[in-house]
């Protein structure tokens, strides 16, 4: 929880490493001007005796920086510890997300095959499926005739319209 | 007269630390110079090791920090024992007593 924490205080962490410092460079300043040394003199010191600055900053950093390792491998250890001191529940909790994850991927394979794949011929949206009908009749013939395809083809001289004969849409998918 | 010093032993400034504060609330430049006054100059802590080991420390738990108005006006972060770090001081300084005791007794072995 820390070091999320810190992951968002970033700036906020570093303004406060950084005014922490610079509080103990100024004490030490005073002292040095109390001893009788010009302030700039003081000052200056003061930075020399400090030391790296920047440098202890990075080590403070290095202090609540998040170990992702670390964190990986804590993670790791409490969930099969977890497992292992209640095997029950965590057999269902698998089971439940095995289930559900196995219903979810066959639905989806199901309807990318039927709807979302297109179908292996060139211009499949173009394709289409034609029935016939005949209003005399009590039960309508559905099936249309090679010759039949040929003569609608001949009415509408549409040179857009390439046939190609399929035995049934039902074997058509199938070849998908 | 200079003043020999000596080399803070490996993890001894932990315990230092947590000593001085265990004083009262107190600020990193305050413990730096209160290690100094009461060792007599004696001990020296570096900044570069004593503001890790203070946040380190704070991050365990055994030291909270809060900010506060320091005498000269200015804000300052101060830190103070926590109940946690009281009981770790307890154990580390027995066993510092104990390990102490140890090494003086070697120490003090006639040939």
């Amino acid at each position: 929880m820390f070091g999320w924490k810190s992951l968002f205080r970033k700036r906020a962490l570093d303004a406060q490493l950084d005014s922490e410092l610079r509080f103990h460079i100024e004490k030490l300043a005073n002292d040095y001007i109390a001893d009788g040394m010009a302030p700039e003199e003081a000052r200056r010191q003061a930075v020399l005796e400090f030391g790296g600055r920047e440098q202890i900053k990075e080590e403070l950093r290095d202090v609540y920086r998040i170990r992702l390792l670390d964190a990986t491998v804590a993670n790791l250890k409490s969930a099969f510890r977890f497992i292992r001191k209640s095997p029950t529940f965590a057999a269902t909790v698998i089971l439940t997300l095995a289930l559900a994850i196995g219903a979810n991927s066959a639905v989806f394979s199901a309807i990318d095959a039927i709807l979302l794949k297109p179908l292996p011929f060139p211009d499949a949206d173009q394709l289409m499926r034609v029935n016939q009908y005949n209003p005399k009749t009590s039960s309508p013939l559905r099936f249309v005739s090679k010759t039949g395809i040929a003569s609608i083809l001949h009415f509408r001289r549409s040179p857009a319209i390439t046939a190609k004969m399929f035995p049934s849409p039902r074997a058509l998918c199938r070849k998908g | 007269m200079p003043i020999e010093k000596s080399e803070l032993l490996q993890g001894t400034l932990d315990m230092l630390i947590l000593k001085i504060v265990a004083l009262g609330p107190v600020h990193g430049y305050g413990i730096s110079q209160r290690i100094k006054q009461i060792s007599k100059e004696i001990l020296q802590v570096q900044q570069g090791s004593l503001y890790p080991a203070l946040h380190r420390l704070e991050k365990r738990g055994w030291l909270a920090a809060e900010w506060g108005e320091s005498d000269s006006g200015r804000q300052a972060k101060f830190y103070r024992l926590s109940a946690k770090g009281r009981k770790q001081l307890a154990s580390e300084e027995s066993n510092w007593h104990r390990l102490a005791g140890a090494v003086g007794h070697i120490l003090q072995t006639v040939e």
